[in-house]
């Protein structure tokens, strides 16, 4: 399992210092914000704040050390949520690969929860839980949760017999087999799990912190909302966005990169 | 090459096995006695359970009735045995050309990494891929992915090499081309090898004896002994009289073994596992 990354592949000739070629993704972001700054303009900056206000507002946040406990919370949250969600979704996950009998079972709950969005949840965990981490953990697992397992279940299943056959075949036993075939096999879907687990999580968690919270990012945005500070909005609005971007590209992608290389369609 | 030890063979016996999956009969007392180191293979028409037969020779399935032995003892499932070539080179894709032939020793545990990779690279230069260790398989053409699963079986050194239809899903210059460089392997290595084809050519060009099989439960229809001289190569050996006598004969007898009416017709063959098994790895 060692080698996945670069000796695996055939030599290629040396890369050479270039800047990278141009895509039309270079403009997408630029002219999001060309396009604010110029409808702001139309607006009095208490009602449509400029860009550089929204930055003024966040360099305010972050010296006075305001933002930290936001940002912390809100970490916490996804941290227990989507953690919990990943553990139990690996174990159902496979299990619902393996057995058909839970596969039966367990796919109807996964479809009636996902038809359910997360956030309605909300008001029945406050009323359990009360205000706090409980009542948005709980959330962000019952949304992160059921899309996780179906991915993780359908990897399982695409899991060739004949690898499984041909592994046997050399000798492997029960649980060889689960960690040198099933595992490095799933290991894609496991990711692909992981990215959208994450991502449902995160609109969870925002979603919830609106309704049940006193901190985190979604508590900034309802509670600018409330007291109309437009600033704080956009400023908790550009911060839900950025760290869901950040993970992204600087997790998920690089993860899925690796397996780029041997992933059959 | 010859940095590889002799490996030899264990003779093979099958004895009045019976097998079944539901209703009907698949074998109804099938006898083969194969010699060590003898190279035998085994044609019929599709669905006559050729590979049910090897799969009861690896353990895979247990016969109801009747016993496989090896070497005189009966087979165990738990140990393998046997080295299994499939009909489509099943590579695991995530490790590498060299980490692919080293699995079962990494299974078996006996070995240091080192050592493991050692032999492992000697193995894979035996069958002609020096240079190719850190190769991923889908960077690899069908042939060459086909002798890596062919390396990745020989190095366990099993003295009984079984082969469901190795190079079916080769073009035919590949074909022939893996069929000297079994018959050289072989030669150097000397297992019993058990080999399962739908190729006339390629059973006479290759094996010592041919049992060509019946549709299901009729067993054995012909037990041919093939005395075309060795060592073979193809220009010569292919265009002999002998060959295109065995060749004529074997025409023959699958036409008569095919047109026997049968609901399992090759068109509508699709049920059980070990077939589905086939059709996936084909994909
Ligand atoms: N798991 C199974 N359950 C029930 N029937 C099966 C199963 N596997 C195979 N069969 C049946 O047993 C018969 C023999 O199958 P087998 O796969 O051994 O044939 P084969 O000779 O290898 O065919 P082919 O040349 O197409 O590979 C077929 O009629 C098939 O339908
Ligand atoms: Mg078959």
């Amino acid at each position: 399992m060692s080698v996945i990354g670069r000796e695996a592949i055939p030599k290629r000739s040396k890369s050479t210092l270039k800047l990278p070629k141009f895509t039309w993704a270079w403009l997408s972001i630029p002219s999001l914000l060309l396009a604010w700054m110029l409808i702001a303009t139309q607006f009095p900056s208490y009602i449509l704040p400029q860009v550089w206000d929204v930055a003024e507002e966040g360099y305010r946040w972050f010296i006075n050390g305001e933002l930290f406990p936001h940002l912390w919370a809100s970490f916490l949250e996804e941290v227990g949520g989507f953690g919990s969600a990943i553990v139990v979704a690996i174990v159902c996950g496979f299990m619902a690969g393996f057995y058909k009998g839970f596969r039966e079972y367990i796919v109807p709950l996964n479809g009636l929860f996902m038809a359910i969005p997360p956030i309605a949840w909300a008001p029945l965990m406050l009323i359990i839980f009360g205000i706090g981490y409980t009542t948005i953990i709980v959330v962000i697992f019952i949304s992160a949760v059921n899309p996780m397992i179906l991915t993780i279940m359908e990897g399982v299943l695409t899991i060739q017999g004949s690898e499984v056959r041909a592994a046997r075949a050399l000798g492997a036993k029960k649980i060889q087999l689960f960690l040198y075939v099933y595992l490095p096999a799933s290991l894609p879907f496991i990711t692909a799990a992981l990215r959208i687990g994450f991502s449902q999580a995160w609109r969870a968690l925002v979603a919830a912190e609106m309704i049940g919270a006193t901190q985190g990012l979604g508590w900034m945005v309802s509670m600018g909302g409330e007291i109309g500070n437009s600033r704080q909005v956009l400023l908790g609005i550009v911060l839900i966005g950025g760290v869901s971007w950040m993970f992204e590209r600087l997790f998920f992608r690089q993860i899925e990169k690796r397996y780029e290389v041997w992933r059959l369609n | 090459m010859s940095n590889i030890e002799r490996i030899g063979g264990d003779s093979l016996l099958i004895d009045d096995v019976h097998f079944n999956y539901g209703a009907g009969a698949i074998f109804d007392g099938l006898s083969i006695d194969v010699q060590p180191g003898e190279f035998l293979s085994i044609i019929g028409p599709s669905g006559c359970g050729k590979t049910t037969l090897l799969n009861l020779l690896s353990g895979f399935l247990f016969p109801r009735q009747g016993s496989i032995k090896l070497r005189g003892k009966p087979i165990a499932p738990e140990d393998p045995h046997f080295g299994y070539v499939f009909q489509h080179a099943t590579l695991f894709p995530w490790l590498t050309t060299v980490e692919n032939v080293e699995f079962g020793l990494r299974m078996e545990g006996n070995l240091s990494p080192l050592e493991r990779r050692e032999k492992a690279t000697r193995y894979l230069q035996l069958v002609g891929l020096e240079g190719f260790e850190n190769y991923l398989p889908r960077h690899l053409s069908g042939g060459m992915q086909q002798r890596v699963s062919l390396a990745r079986a020989l190095v366990m050194e099993p003295r009984l090499l079984l082969m469901d239809e190795p190079f079916g899903a080769l073009d035919a210059i590949t074909r022939e081309t893996m069929n000297d460089e079994l018959l050289r392997l072989w030669d150097e290595l000397g297992q019993t090898v058990v080999f399962i084809t739908h190729d006339i050519d390629e059973a006479v060009y290759l094996s010592d004896r041919i049992v060509v099989l019946h549709r299901p439960p009729n067993g054995i229809f012909r037990d041919l002994s093939n005395d075309l001289p060795r060592p073979r190569s193809g220009p010569t050996t292919r265009t002999s009289e002998l060959f295109w006598q065995y060749k004529k004969e074997l025409i023959a007898d699958i036409a008569v073994v095919a047109n026997t009416t049968n609901p399992n017709s090759d068109d509508d063959f699709d049920d059980g596992p070990s077939a589905r098994l086939l059709q996936e790895a084909a994909l």
